[in-house]
């Protein structure tokens, strides 16, 4: 039986029926048109479904849409300003080629914010760590890493 | 064909608001309900078609299965994520190898989903909380019709896949001591890869008087079909003065004393092998952390 849910996507409220065996990230993709978070692995090994529910990185494929009722959503479309200006993370990935065929990239960025905002100042083992979910398949791994040491924040600047 | 990208069957969804309307409803559909919490190992066996589910039962809006407290020991609601155990200080500060079971949890994201109480509930052999829990002495209080029974964890593992949980019953709180003074506790693991299940992992739990070994328990997973108490090897130390000597014979011990099997991750023999190396370290470390309590 369809149940109807509230969810709000990158500040905007939207009002779904859904089925209990619906999958977050097929109501996002298929229903919100936000493809920017991917299929991989449906199993939650990959990472590259990430989005941010209520500011923590979970995993789409592993959430039931009926479940998430009232929650706050992030996908990789709601990270940049609204004139369309790159969040600097973003911006730190194209700067150092951490884009190659950006399967992983959403989930990649996504963490990083999280990493971000709770660790202002990571060091490179804390980020590979905060990564170690999210799988990239062309193993740019470095520039990766490289791009999320570029938006830390040293303490004397926090 | 099994596709991951769909959850193709359909089931009834229900939500329950408190424990007592869970635990009706698992009492009114029997087997044909399972329980979601963080859905990181149901929905994936849902998915992989290797469990049939009527009735889903989604407790994660359940607030009184959902606390932390310390007070010397520990009481944990079910449905606390590995995530919040491995930020938790008091965890960190004295359930040391609580602590590293947690952060050893394949990724932040399933750490962030992931409950304790699913991780004991769905019984997997190489549950990483359940040797740490184990060795820490922990007990498991289970509500259903009728009322509530405490456990240790240790008698809560059947088979694979199988607790002692009986039909309509629920798992509300675990339960763990505090270690006391000049003790110490220590996780290690084997995978693959970091993102991965265990291998072999074992745990272990040290309570010291100068230099003998006073007590000591240890524990270890995906060796057997549960996580399983080496009471064999805990033998070798209890009661003895501390020495390297006796930590390596404790590992050979746990070699013989474990069940494993071969599977996609390992093989027994290797499993046999790498089990004496973690125990010796998990011992090691355990002595060093309870002589700075």
């Amino acid at each position: 039986m369809k149940k109807p849910i509230e969810l709000i996507v990158n500040g905007q409220k939207h009002e779904l029926l859904v089925a209990p065996n619906e999958l977050l990230l097929n109501v996002l993709r298929e229903r919100l048109g936000l493809t920017g978070a991917k299929y991989g692995c449906g199993i939650g090994e990959c990472g590259a479904c990430t989005v941010l529910v209520d500011g923590k990185p979970l995993l789409a494929c592993l959430a039931l849409a009926i479940s998430m009722d009232g929650r706050e959503i992030t996908t990789i479309e709601g990270i940049a300003e609204p004139d369309g200006r790159l969040d600097p993370l973003q911006e730190a990935f194209l700067q150092n080629g951490a884009v190659q065929c950006g399967f992983c990239t959403s989930g990649m960025i996504l963490m990083g914010r999280a990493l971000l905002s709770e660790n202002p100042n990571p060091t490179e083992r804390e980020i590979r760590e905060h990564l170690r979910g999210n799988t990239c398949r062309c193993t740019g791994y470095t520039q990766i890493v490289n791009a999320i040491e570029d938006c830390k924040c040293p303490p004397e600047e926090v | 064909m099994v596709n991951t990208h769909i959850l193709s069957p359909e089931f009834a969804y229900h939500e329950p608001r408190s424990l007592t309307e869970a635990v009706a409803l698992l009492q009114t559909h029997g087997p044909a309900a399972r329980v979601l919490a963080g859905g990181t190992d149901l929905l994936v066996q849902m998915k992989l078609g290797k469990v049939q589910v009527q009735h889903l039962v989604n407790i994660s809006r359940i607030p009184e299965l959902r606390f932390l407290t310390s007070d010397g020991g520990l009481k944990i609601g079910p449905l606390t994520v590995h995530r919040d155990l491995e930020k938790s200080p008091a965890i960190r500060e004295k359930f040391s190898a609580l602590f590293e079971a947690a952060r050893s949890v394949t990724s932040v994201q399933v750490r962030l989903m992931g409950t304790l109480g699913g991780n004991l509930c769905h019984a997997s052999p190489a549950a990483d909380s359940a040797p740490a829990l184990i060795v820490l002495g922990a007990k498991i209080m289970l509500t259903g019709g009728g009322g509530t029974r405490t456990l240790p964890l240790e008698d809560f593992f059947v088979a694979p896949g199988k607790t002692g949980l009986k039909p309509g019953e629920l798992l509300a709180e675990i339960q763990v001591p505090d270690p006391g003074p000049a003790s110490g506790s220590a996780f290690l693991k084997l995978g693959r890869v970091a993102a991965d299940l265990a291998k072999v992992n074992v745990a272990a739990f040290i309570r010291r008087e100068r230099d003998v070994c006073r007590e000591c328990r240890i524990a270890s997973g995906a060796v057997a079909p549960t996580p399983v108490r080496l009471k064999k090897a805990e033998e070798v130390l209890r009661g003895q003065g501390f020495g390297g000597d006796l930590c390596r014979l404790a590992g050979e011990k746990a070699a013989a004393e474990i069940q494993p099997i071969t599977d996609i991750r390992s093989t027994a023999w290797y499993r046999r092998e790498t089990i004496k190396i973690l125990v010796r370290d998990a011992l090691q470390e355990a002595w060093e952390r309870a002589g700075r309590t």
